[in-house]
């Protein structure tokens, strides 16, 4: 009997059309948890340096933690992990919905695609039956299009998993869609499946899972409940409102916005597209994104009169009211909920997708492009018409669409010599949340394992002033100071980890963070305290300490990972006006990344025990973690040479 | 009279909690192909639809029965299905207009019994969307949110 885990590996040879199950190992589990922890797992072991990333080599994994679909109020998350074709490193990306507990209903936790189909094909499991059936009807249809279409031949009571035509024309941003709102949109995870010719993963599942504890579990449920509650906590009811449209106001009184393409961090016209408008214009209710979340931070939106009458959608996330909206220059919020639509329909990632529009509009400004190379069109800042037509090119990948769907810091290199300054990121993927005042935010994204990421050491004690709570798990209040560099080293290290723990176990980070930002103490619940959830779930006795090493092993297995590729220290770094150009405003006014990423890289390699000069885990690290062959590996690729 | 369950889909957000609470309650396992009540999703509109059982006065699913195996219970006044009587031929499925009563793998049928007068679904509702109350506060509460809506137009 598995309890929390279904217990099963799906394996999908699309070149030889070959299904395969195989029992999930009880090793992997105690050591890699599930989810992301597993899904690195399978990666290390089955592509290895030589595999590209649009090869049918490469391998689409996708996973579901332990936690996932029980009676916890924890939500539930897919995890995608893939060789990124954006990068060229290690990817991994990670979505809300419904369907991540369908497939453990069905009876897997995790699917591995490899292979590529010879013409397009959908998969579809039906518990036990599973069945690779030809998708030539659904392709060239966009995301919401093909889950009507699912939905109306198989029933309601499926979950979809699709691609859009950013996927179809393998943009290397190109998105995975889950319940058509939920975007896995990192690294370019819908690129991939758009190689292997895989149109959509539908799912049915009528199993159950079962708990190792149900009375114990029964009671942590109640007591997490009634922390989450909004009925109960004013601080869990005004994250229930807003959910991440709170950060508009909070971040153009810190300054880390991105405004037209980083050229400034508070938006002047901030009223036009506040938090308030939206909420009171356009949204109609609060939803729950996954499975078993009393959050509900999702906001379904209609738009009810004007050019973009009828239109209506979920979400959107604060990073999309960045990246297509603050970043370019936009205080249209009808437009910015449109494009909301647009990149989903579409299957583009809404970040690299701003980054891109944002490039040119910056070198139209400096006259650095003409309408010689924009197919003759005029890249004027929040001109939203132009934007929607470079969404449509880039999706479809025609004119400079194509240059842009290669990715952001691709096209620079392409567009000019000088453009590259004017993309801020790291290790080739852009973020749009400016980090120069927030060392916790430089640190964080220099060191993420797939690039510039602001999910990868996922923290708010820093940006919401949390002294208390740095104090309480750090034993210092520094890492509560926004602008301080000491001791951003522990508290990435610290949110890195949550992050893996997170994203292994299947549960949502927001609702893991409200937790431990409780004011009231006694009720916050810390990374620690996640290993006697973890036992009543699976019966696999694990102690705080053990369930840390367990995050810890999956950070360096993704470290390793990209050790074998060449990464190193030099790569752990920033590129753009992030590091060189003084944050113009707001806390960090003055600031540059430059000035201080050294010495908070230092101090972080310190923290994991790595070695300072490289970067990398050393070999004795390796071997502390039970990850003795993964040392050896590095060894014999010369790694440490 | 006594509490009844109703649903309000306005306020619904889908998250399933109840369904997996109520598989959790009578069968120890998290599964809501299980459950007694369904969230029925249309994705499209971003709206969730709770359908439960409607304990009705003059239920399809009693009238239905050949062998008298479903009965009302007079405490709680939910329709329940007698396992001892009841020969799982289904035709309590087939009368039910909500598709209320529900069928496991097994062949077996079930069907919400409200607990005992504590649903289990109603307990992780955050929403509101799920009520266990007297008809009469229920309805009371809806006419308040009706009048509140008229009482700001004039």
């Amino acid at each position: 009997m598995s309890y929390g885990w279904a217990g099963r590996i799906l394996r999908v040879d699309l070149t030889k059309s070959k299904i395969t199950r195989q029992a999930l190992p009880l090793e992997w589990r105690t050591k890699f948890l599930g989810g992301s922890g597993i899904n690195d797992w399978i990666l290390w072991n089955e592509v290895g340096p030589e595999v590209e990333p649009l090869s049918p080599e490469n391998r689409l994994i996708f996973g579901v933690g332990p936690l996932a679909g029980t009676i916890l109020p924890l939500g539930s998350r897919t995890h995608v992990t893939t060789r990124s074709p954006l990068t060229g490193i290690f990817g991994d990306t990670n979505a809300g919905g419904f369907w991540n507990c369908m497939l453990k209903y069905a009876g897997y936790d995790h699917i591995v695609i490899h292979g590529r189909a010879e013409s397009p094909v959908y998969l579809l499991i039906d518990d036990d039956e599973v069945v690779i059936k030809d998708a030539s009807k659904l392709w060239g249809h966009d995301v919401y299009e093909t889950d009507s279409i699912l939905k109306k031949e198989l029933g309601r009571n499926v979950c979809v998993a699709a691609i859009g035509q950013a996927g179809e024309n393998m943009v290397r941003f190109a998105t995975i869609m889950f319940d058509r709102y939920r975007a896995a949109a990192k690294a370019g995870a819908g690129c991939v499946m758009g190689a292997k010719n895989l149109k959509a993963v539908v799912v049915r599942g009528s199993k159950g899972i079962r708990v190792a504890k149900p009375k114990v579990l029964f009671h942590i449920a109640e007591e997490l409940r009634n922390s989450l509650d909004p009925n109960v906590s004013q601080g869990i009811a005004a994250f229930s409102r807003y959910g991440t449209t709170s950060l508009l106001s909070l971040y153009n009184v810190l300054g880390c916005h991105s405004v037209r393409n980083y050229q400034d961090v508070i938006f002047d016209k901030m009223e036009d597209i506040s938090a308030d408008k939206l909420l009171e214009k356009y949204v109609v209710r609060n939803i729950s994104c996954s499975v078993n979340c009393p959050l509900n931070c999702c906001h379904w939106w209609e738009i009810k009169d004007g050019p973009y009458a009828g239109e209506a959608g979920a979400k959107p996330e604060y990073i999309v009211i960045n990246s297509m909206g603050i970043h370019l220059g936009v205080n249209n919020l009808e437009a910015i909920l449109h494009f909301q639509n647009l990149v989903n329909r579409y299957g583009l990632d809404s970040t690299e997708t701003g980054t891109g529009i944002g490039l040119l509009m910056e070198l139209w400004q400096r006259g650095i492009i003409t309408e010689n190379d924009t197919d003759g069109v005029s890249y004027e800042w929040g001109d939203v018409n132009v934007i929607e037509d470079t969404v449509k090119k880039v999706a479809f990948r025609r004119g400079i669409g194509s240059l842009l769907a290669d990715g952001t810091v691709a096209a620079a290199r392409k567009l000019a010599t000088e453009a590259e300054k004017y993309v801020c990121h790291s290790k080739g993927m852009t973020e749009v949340e400016d980090v120069r005042g927030f060392p916790h935010w430089a640190l964080a994204y220099s060191i993420s394992t797939r690039g510039a990421d602001h999910l990868k050491a996922h923290g708010q004690i820093d940006k919401q002033r949390r002294e208390d709570v740095s104090q309480r798990i750090f034993g210092v209040p520094d890492v509560g100071i926004p602008t301080s560099t000491r001791y951003k080293g522990k508290g990435v290290k610290y949110h890195e980890d949550l992050a893996a723990m997170v994203n292994s176990l299947g549960i949502c980070a927001f609702n893991v963070l409200s937790l431990s930002l409780k004011k009231n103490p006694k009720r916050a619940v810390h990374m620690p305290d996640y290993a006697s959830i973890f036992s009543a779930v699976t019966g696999i006795k694990m102690s705080p300490e053990e369930l840390m090493k367990c995050a810890e092993r999956i950070v360096c297995l993704e470290k390793a990972y990209n050790a074998q590729l060449g990464l190193s220290r030099k790569d752990d770094t920033l590129h753009g006006r992030w590091m060189d150009e003084p944050c113009p405003s707001g806390l960090g006014k003055g600031m540059r990344c430059a000035d201080y990423l050294d010495e908070c890289l230092d101090e972080y390699y310190q923290e994991r025990g790595f070695d300072t000069r490289t970067g990398l885990p050393k070999i004795e690290k390796l071997r502390e973690l039970d990850l003795d062959s993964v040392g050896e590996r590095l060894t014999k690729l010369g790694v440490y040479t | 009279m006594n509490k009844i369950l109703v649903s309000d889909y306005a306020k619904c957000s889908g998250c399933k909690s109840c369904e997996i609470a109520c598989s959790f309650h009578h069968f120890g396992e998290c599964n809501p192909s299980l459950a007694r009540l369904t969230v029925v999703a249309f994705n499209e509109r971003g709206l969730f639809v709770p359908e439960i059982c409607r304990q009705c006065r003059n239920p399809w699913c009693v009238n239905a029965c050949p062998v008298d195996a479903i009965v009302k219970d007079a405490e709680t006044g939910a329709v329940v299905i007698i396992a001892e009587l009841c020969t799982d031929c289904r035709a309590c499925a087939d009368a039910c207009p909500f598709g209320m009563i529900k069928v496991n793998p097994s062949g077996n049928v079930f069907k919400c019994d409200l607990c005992q007068g504590e649903p289990a679904c109603v307990k992780v509702c955050t929403t509101g969307a799920l009520k266990y109350a007297k008809p009469a506060d229920i309805y009371f509460e809806r006419a308040v949110i009706s009048a509140s809506k008229s009482g700001g137009a004039i």
